[in-house]
């Protein structure tokens, strides 16, 4: 019903709201295009762990990009974000 | 069941032990909206827990969120933030992604100097039960596969 509102009143900002909370949630599969190595930033992240424990790291196609201490001052090392992982190792 | 096998997609999994008392973490490499992130399997909890940094990579706005905000207890500590739809992409080593929607708790982003070391978190309800999976913490595989194709 909340997709049938939204679609007659496209304008309604409510209506189209209620139709996003409302719709069923999705699931698609999809092979993807190698643009991040996740598998090589796995196992950078297997040797390195420790070694950086307690600090935001920035990794990219399993390259260390930035390590800093908190996670302000590693966005500031890293230019592009895209296909970076970027997270924080337990100390 | 060739089929069924065929449609499993697997991908490497951390079993990080704290050297603490913690249990141990089971630590998977996902991406939220776009977004690279590490994932704590969490089966015991409720939705998408974002880190509240990270999430402010997404520039979400109140006026897309599911809720108001919210008050939940996450590990004796209250946390406000507020519910989000958000896509999670299981990242396969072998095999497919699997792209599902979640509902994501975002916490506010003043929350984060009391998030500790904790990444992301994969609960059960509203993000995992939307996949089938199973872990071998031995060899360090994460199995998935979309629910729905479960007859």
């Amino acid at each position: 019903m909340a997709t049938a509102g939204a679609a007659r009143y496209p304008d309604h900002a409510e209506l189209a709201k209620s139709a996003r909370v409302l719709a069923p949630p999705t699931v698609t599969r999809a092979s993807r295009p190698l643009t991040a190595d996740i598998r090589a930033n796995r196992v950078w992240l297997k040797a390195h762990r420790q070694d950086y424990a307690g600090q935001w790291i920035a990794l990219r196609n399993g390259h260390l990009l930035a390590a800093a201490p908190s996670f302000d001052a590693l966005v500031a090392h890293v230019d592009e974000t895209h296909d970076v992982l970027m997270t924080k190792l337990p100390a | 069941m060739a089929s069924r096998l065929r449609s499993v997609s697997q991908a490497m999994i951390t079993v990080l032990r704290p050297p603490t008392k913690r249990p141990p973490q089971l630590v998977l490499e996902v991406e939220i909206e776009g977004i690279l992130a590490e994932a704590v399997v969490d089966t015991g909890g409720v939705y998408l827990f974002y880190h509240p940094q990270i999430g402010r990579r997404l520039s979400l706005t109140p006026t897309e969120a599911l809720s108001g905000v919210q008050t939940i207890r996450f590990r004796g500590v209250l946390v406000h933030g507020r519910l989000y739809r958000l896509t999670l992409t299981f990242l396969a080593d072998e095999g497919e992604d699997v792209t599902i929607q979640t509902t994501a708790f975002v916490p506010e982003p003043d929350e984060a100097e009391h998030w500790g070391d904790l990444p992301c978190l994969l609960g059960l309800y509203g993000c995992l039960e939307r996949v089938r999976f199973a872990v071998d913490p031995r060899i360090e595989r994460f199995y998935f596969g979309p629910a729905e194709e479960v007859s």
